[in-house]
């Protein structure tokens, strides 16, 4: 079933979509590239004495304390120290400076004051230096704090408070905002005895190598590519259910750290709402990516990937 | 006996939600002390399998852990036939019950208009819901969400002993997700910690997925939600 614009709701801008659109060729780094990163990530998160393992997905260096991976499909890195993750006796961090702000939702949750933001971006910064990750394409970070909170049983609030830090930092490319798994960089930071300690690195992000042209032809033609042939929103008006829109975004799409792809290609990220008549059914939510070419598209200028349809199969 | 793992899944679609419910069951399959028990999809995802039901045993509480592929929305997932809210009679763990987990969205949502709390009275004997306090999606390489989950939950740790961390479940939840989803989305998790039948106090803050039975908070309990950055 195919749907028809008309009978979709848009409580969100719709992106501007032009005739054409950029793809953009990459590579991943292989672990030889990404050794002295890794060895020096490695003493920084105090992992101790290492070993070379060979993992399902590419290659490590691993002590019982953590391990940093390089994922050989993508060359991104997942490094951590476990041993933090399992002390105390429940979530709560003791963060000496903690202020209350605003999600991306305008709800309240706590945030870390100016002064402690400040130092977890500067051993964010640290990380990134020594670890050798690819910024040129970064956006400005962001600190965000796990929330916690505890009730009895009642679901009366006990208290609320934070878990570990950890500073985001997305990636754009050709103008656009690179979505999904596969570009991005988190550093997890912990409070420690008047310090702050770093307990992980994640750089997920292959490195560009050249920009092409992928014919879209405007809008509605991006739309017919994908959101219109949706089966889970088109499955949803089947059973009567109404369709608004209240987040979308075009990007070019990354695939997670474990899947190989060499092309970063364009896609329509959206999250719906889906509203039923029947009480019983109530209603749901539904977040998607689409794409906005079709195969053949694609095929047209020499281009296949089994990512190129997101599913859509 | 082996633990007992199972899949519920509704594609609405798209098979890679199927995948991203069977990945969970199967990957724990590989492993000595897990078994693959149960796996429904579409039409056979039931509400009387998750809600209480006169002269009916759940399926879902036939399982220890099960993941599941459906929609969602705060307080509330699908079921082919409906959909199970907090307000039915849910008695999770009155079984065997221990890990509820699905990417449906905004099921553990917890904010000023919506409490995550309101799940409490659905647990028995349950020791984790697992699942997002944000949209999650579908696409683009989540497929592999449930593999994640059974792989960073011990499976991994299993076939690489000595050098792969076998992580407590709320790790294992955040990691899988991390390595799915971009960073736009927020994975959220329940626990209940509290006394035993038995009157001894136990902790889920670090519980793992393992192949012998668990001992259950029951009476007395507290109960810990986190939401993070994916």
């Amino acid at each position: 079933m195919t749907l028809k614009l008309e009978t979709i709701r848009f409580d969100t801008e719709m992106p501007k979509i032009p005739e054409t659109l950029p793809i953009v060729r990459c590579v991943a780094p292989d672990f030889d590239a990404r050794a002295r990163g890794v060895e020096a990530l490695a003493e920084r998160l105090d992992l101790g004495k290492l070993s070379d393992v060979d993992t399902e997905f590419g290659r490590a260096r691993a002590s019982e304390r953590g391990a940093v991976e390089v994922f050989a499909a993508s060359g991104a890195i997942w490094s951590e120290n476990i041993q933090h993750d399992q002390d105390g006796k429940d979530e709560f961090r003791d963060w000496p400076d903690l202020e209350k702000g605003r999600d991306r939702d305008g709800e309240p949750v706590l945030t870390l004051g100016r002064e402690m933001a400040a130092r977890a971006t500067d051993l964010a910064t640290e990380l990134i230096e020594i670890g050798q990750f690819d910024m040129k394409h970064a956006l400005q970070p962001e600190v965000r704090l796990t929330q916690v909170a505890e009730a009895n049983e009642k679901g009366e609030t006990l208290r609320t408070g934070a878990a570990e830090a950890t500073v985001v930092i997305g990636y754009e490319l050709e103008g656009l905002a690179v979505i999904g798994a596969g570009a991005k960089t988190l550093v997890d930071i912990v409070p420690g005895r008047g310090d702050l300690i770093p307990t992980g690195a994640v750089n997920v992000w292959r490195t560009p190598r050249g920009v092409e042209k992928l014919r879209i032809g405007g809008r509605e033609a991006a739309l017919a590519a994908g959101l219109l042939e949706d089966p889970d929103l088109a499955i949803a008006v089947e059973k009567g259910g109404s369709i608004t829109i209240q987040r979308m975004r075009l990007g070019l799409m990354a695939m997670p750290a474990a899947v190989h792809q060499g092309i970063l290609f364009p896609a329509l990220e959206y999250e719906a709402r889906v509203d039923f008549e029947d009480e019983k059914q109530g209603h749901y939510f539904i977040g998607r990516v689409a794409p906005v070419a079709s195969a053949k598209a694609y095929a047209e200028i020499g281009l296949g990937s089994a990512h190129f349809g997101l599913g859509m199969h | 006996m082996a633990r007992r793992m199972g899949s519920w899944w509704i594609k609405d679609g798209l098979d890679g939600r199927r995948i991203e419910a069977q990945s969970f069951a199967s990957t724990f399959d590989l492993i000595p002390g897990y078994d693959w028990a149960e796996d429904h999809g579409d039409s056979a995802v039931l509400e009387k399998d998750f809600v209480v039901t006169a002269n009916y045993d759940e399926k879902s509480d036939n399982v220890d852990c099960l993941m599941m592929s459906s929609h969602g929305s705060p307080g509330s997932f699908s079921v082919w036939d409906g959909t199970v809210r907090t307000s039915d009679s849910i008695d999770f763990g009155a079984g065997d019950l221990e890990v509820w987990a699905s990417h449906a969205c905004q099921v553990l949502r917890h904010d000023s208009n919506n409490s995550t709390w309101d799940w409490i009275p659905a647990w028995k004997r349950l020791h984790y819901m697992c699942g997002f306090h944000t949209n999650s999606y579908s696409g683009g390489g989540r497929d592999k969400r449930g593999f994640w989950f059974a792989w960073y939950g011990g499976v991994g740790h299993a076939l690489v002993p000595f050098f792969y961390g076998h992580d407590p479940i709320r790790t294992a939840w955040k990691k899988a997700n991390r390595m799915v989803e971009g960073s736009n989305v927020d994975w959220a998790y329940m626990r209940a910690s509290g006394n035993t039948s038995g009157g001894t106090y136990t902790s889920t803050y670090n519980e793992k997925f393992q192949t012998s039975e668990p001992s259950d908070p029951v009476s007395g309990r507290t109960f810990f939600w986190a939401r993070g950055t994916c």
